[in-house]
């Protein structure tokens, strides 16, 4: 806890943990960071996420971690089902009465998505996307194109970052999002080359502002007809440009080529997938005081991303199995995002809550699916809570767990899951609750507190569920 | 370069704050924790829904067209508060006189779009999205919430209604929650769904699913939730201090919000109903809700952005004695907000705007009201406001009418663009994706 990042070495930070430290704290970890959480499948009648837990700590941290990459058995059977029916569901028609798009069966369906998906991991990694590439249904207003482009993230989340460029660019709702269609020779358009730089590719400062013109000029005469990517060639201004220091008469293909060519590129996307697994604590732009900067700490990542032709996997499987992913300054070290908090929370106790009202709450929390506030995507960190949003998982979470809120009647039965696996006694089930969701992160007057609290009240179920309701509302849960 | 969200950001990550004393709530804390100056001011926005009358609002009765093409509405000269030779504020509006006479009081004449659109749902979304184009379905007010700083934790933006939260509002990074003042437990923790609640006491606050719950059992939980969140000598990592404090700031804001909206308030005789049992204190309105805005400001709630409405202008027959009492509301409701924010001393960091979707027709209709129009007036409001007339009230000769509406002479988004820019400090081409002439609206 007292070590800074900035003291770590960084060739050292970046070496394989030792396996033998694998416990359950670190189990809880790992799912936290590349799952929702320990998965509650329910499918063989009997595991539970705690039984998922136990057992991720009995087969060893290298057998999760493979899990993880690869996905478990049977997910392509799920995928094939679970993609039909999202993509009847992103045919539905608007309301007649508002028109209004109904974008909460869409997000129900990628929540449900998360909740069950047998490869969390890329689930996570479609997240992690979908905020990088951020495109929301506000403005693209077609329900069927964004559960493409969910579809395309999806395909490529764990995959080969340049390939995922290259369609993205080619998505027909990020051309809309970003005005392709108004990019033409003569009359640039220059909104998605400069997001493409700035957000997508380099981060700002590693371009200037001749780039994002010349930039937009290649892409010219890419846009989008009836759903699909079109090239119209006339439209397309051929001349010579010069973009980041290379002159010729390039195309849309050969700024995205130059663009991942920068030195910039892979450390903005390492610091991204940093931010994402390892910390939101911020590291110092300038090594000060004998400590690292940020770029030191982050190169050996970048330079892993460069040799590998950005291969996410490859990049997300060295960060898992760092001693840095393991150590005490990457320790709860960020917020959960109102989907990791929800879906970690059905997961957890196997809830089968609708999911169009689930779907519905997430807006009150801060962070509704396929509605992304901009181009920048959700902020995060710090920005996820406030009065209001922390209000909102608290009820949220009362409404989930008491199963007697209409709206989620049936949802869970807390009482029946805790007692099968802690029996009746007050003091074993809040040790069995508080190493089910927070593996010790508790400061010992708190846990006091809550064994006062299950044993003052009557002998009930809902005094269980209001055990858990209280655990999940501690600061230590809000962070990851 | 930082924008002011890095720079809150990062003053929060070199946990400087965290030094600032023990676990008080940020809004006991008081304001001067702002990032910078300017950094605490706040927009109240008010929606006339229905599209306002603006030449029954800002009343011309210099001109003689006016007087022909309202055989039925028009007002004299005598009927108004005149501001000049030519116009007068309609005397309904008698309410914010001492706004206007003091030089507080900015009237925009002539306020439109280009193409106005006379859908009501239709222009609606335009003021909304800030985009006639209609592309962009996200709020204008929405979009400028990530630029505007608000200390962290804290609650950028409150719709008070009953209504669903307008469009402005939506697509934001940060949730909005809606206050609905005639369900003030809509704003509490939630806790019936474990226990019930006691039916003898704070009955018109709890909803029906809490009826059983006892006071001990939820003064328990409330408790327990507090000291789970308590701050401790033990080492904890700048983000579990955060979490912390914030948890705490959120217990004690609903706490706060709650004495706000059950708290006894003086309003104007006739505010009162009776509901069959007793006589009580009528819990909705515009001015309600504008004192509600002012409670919280007063009380140091970090929130930047206010927005409440105003529904019924939408007068297609017999309009003179109905708009004229919606007038009166809003006259009254916002003078009377500005004077309780001069009493404690709030007044000069707030700033007032109102808005409706489009105005009406010059000529009168044949039941005695107007038909949807084009152009209108507004009012931006409050003591840091350049009081007056703002541009020249748009002309009434049949040659200069779109269709028989006022034409507009000064684009809705440049005012947006002047508030977000000079009052809200954030950019406005960001958020209206391009650039508009500012007008002179703060002193």
């Amino acid at each position: 806890m007292m070590t800074a990042l900035s003291q770590f070495d960084p060739a050292e930070a970046w070496r394989p943990a030792d396996d033998g430290a694998w416990n359950l704290r670190r189990a809880a970890h790992l799912y936290r960071r590349a799952a929702f959480g320990a998965p509650a499948l329910r499918a063989d009648g009997a595991r539970t996420s705690w039984d998922a837990l136990q057992d991720a700590v009995r087969r060893g941290r290298d057998a999760c971690i493979e899990d993880l990459l690869a996905g478990l058995p049977a997910q392509d059977e799920l995928d094939h089902l679970v993609d039909a029916v999202g993509e009847s569901l992103s045919r539905a028609a608007p309301s007649a009465f508002s028109q209004r798009l109904p974008v909460e069966k869409l997000q129900g369906w990628w929540l449900y998505r998360m909740i069950h998906s047998r490869h969390p991991l890329r689930e996570r990694m479609t997240l992690f996307w979908h905020n990088h590439f951020a495109t929301s249904v506000a403005k693209v207003r077609k329900l069927p194109l964004m559960f493409a482009q969910n579809k395309l993230l999806r395909s490529h989340a764990l995959g080969k970052f340049p390939d995922l460029l290259r369609e993205i660019s080619r998505d027909p709702a990020m051309m809309i999002w970003l005005d392709s269609n108004s990019n033409v020779k003569g009359g640039p358009n220059e909104n998605f080359a400069r997001e493409l730089l700035e957000l997508f590719t380099l981060g700002a400062g590693n371009y200037s502002e001749q780039d994002v013109r010349e930039a937009a000029r290649a892409f010219t005469g890419w846009g989008t007809e009836g759903g699909q990517f079109v090239f119209r060639a006339e439209l397309h201004d051929g001349g010579p440009k010069t973009i980041l220091g290379q002159t010729g008469d390039w195309d849309g293909d050969d700024v995205l080529r130059i663009a991942l060519e920068q030195p910039a590129a892979a450390r903005w996307l390492a610091r991204k997938l940093f931010r994402q697994f390892v910390s939101e604590d911020e590291l110092p732009r300038d090594g000060f005081a004998g400590g690292l900067d940020e770029a030191t700490l982050i190169e050996p990542l970048a330079d892993a991303l460069r040799s590998s032709g950005y291969d996410i996997a490859a990049a997300v499987e060295m960060i898992l199995r760092s001693r840095l992913f393991v150590s005490e300054e990457a320790w709860r070290a960020r917020i959960k995002s109102p989907v990791e908090y929800v879906v970690g929370l059905v997961r957890s106790f196997d809830a089968r809550p609708p999911i169009e009202q689930l779907a519905s709450a997430m807006d009150g929390l801060g962070q509704a699916l396929f509605e992304p506030p901009n181009v920048k995507g959700w902020d995060g960190g710090i920005l996820w809570l406030n009065s209001a949003t922390l209000l909102a998982r608290h009820n949220l979470a009362a409404a989930l767990l008491s199963g007697t809120d209409e709206r989620f009647a049936g949802a869970v039965d807390v009482g029946e899951l805790v007692r099968e696996r802690a029996g009746d006694d007050a003091d074993l089930q809040v040790r069995f609750l508080l190493d089910l969701l927070l593996q010790g992160d508790v400061r010992e007057p708190d846990r006091a507190r809550l064994l006062d609290f299950a044993r003052g009240q009557s002998f009930s179920d809902p005094r269980i569920a209001e055990v858990v309701h209280q655990i999940v509302m501690m600061p230590e849960y809000q962070l990851a | 370069m930082l924008n002011r969200r890095d720079f809150l950001v990062r003053g929060l990550k070199c946990s400087s704050l965290f030094a600032l004393g023990p676990a008080v709530p940020a809004f006991v804390a008081s304001t001067a924790r702002a990032a910078e100056p300017g950094g605490d001011t706040v927009l109240v926005v008010v929606e006339l829904t229905g599209g306002n009358d603006g030449l029954n609002t800002l009343v011309p009765f210099g001109d003689d067209l006016y007087h022909s093409s309202r055989p039925t509405l028009r007002l004299t000269r005598d009927q108004t508060i005149p501001i000049d030779d030519h116009v007068g504020l309609n005397s309904a509006l008698a309410g914010m006189q001492t706004l206007l006479e003091n030089g507080e009081l900015a009237i925009v004449q002539g306020v439109g779009y280009p193409n106005p659109n006379r859908s009501h749902f239709e222009s609606m979304d335009i003021w909304q999205t800030a985009d006639p184009g209609r592309r962009i379905s996200s709020g204008w007010l929405a979009r400028a919430l990530g630029d505007v700083a608000v200390r962290p934790g804290q609650i950028p933006a409150f719709y008070l209604g009953d209504g669903e939260r307008p469009l402005a509002l939506h697509g934001s990074s940060a949730a909005v929650p809606t206050l609905n003042p005639g369900k003030p437990f809509g704003f509490r923790l939630a806790g019936g769904e474990f226990y019930g609640h006691d039916p003898d006491t704070e009955e018109d606050a709890v909803p029906e699913s809490d009826k059983l719950e006892t006071p001990d059992a939820r003064a328990t939980r409330k408790r327990l939730l507090r000291e789970l969140a308590a701050e401790s000598a033990a080492p904890a990592s700048p983000l579990l201090q955060f979490a912390r404090r914030t948890a705490l700031d959120a217990y004690a804001t609903v706490d706060r919000l709650q004495d706000i909206m059950n708290g006894k308030v003086e309003l104007p005789e006739g505010e009162f109903e009776f509901d069959g049992r007793e006589v009580r204190q009528v819990r909705r309105g515009l001015a309600y809700e504008l004192l509600l805005v002012a409670r919280m400001i007063r009380a140091g709630f970090g929130t930047r952005l206010f927005y409440v409405a105003l529904d019924g202008f939408d007068t297609h027959a017999s309009q003179l004695g109905d708009h004229n009492a919606l007038l009166e509301t809003l006259g009254n409701a916002v003078g009377g907000f500005f004077q309780d924010l001069e009493q404690s001393g709030d007044a000069r960091r707030v700033v007032l705007v109102t808005f409706s979707e489009f105005g009406r027709r010059v000529a009168e209709n044949a039941s005695q009201g107007t038909d949807h129009g084009a152009a209108s007036c507004l009012f931006v409001a409050g003591p840091a406001v350049r009081g007056g007339l703002v541009g020249r009230h748009p002309s009434l000769k049949e040659a200069d009418l779109d269709s028989g509406d006022l034409r507009h002479q000064v684009d809705f988004r440049q005012v947006y663009a002047t508030l977000l820019d000079e009052w809200l400090e954030c950019d406005p081409r960001r958020v209206l994706g391009g650039e508009f002439e500012h007008i002179g609206l703060l002193a």
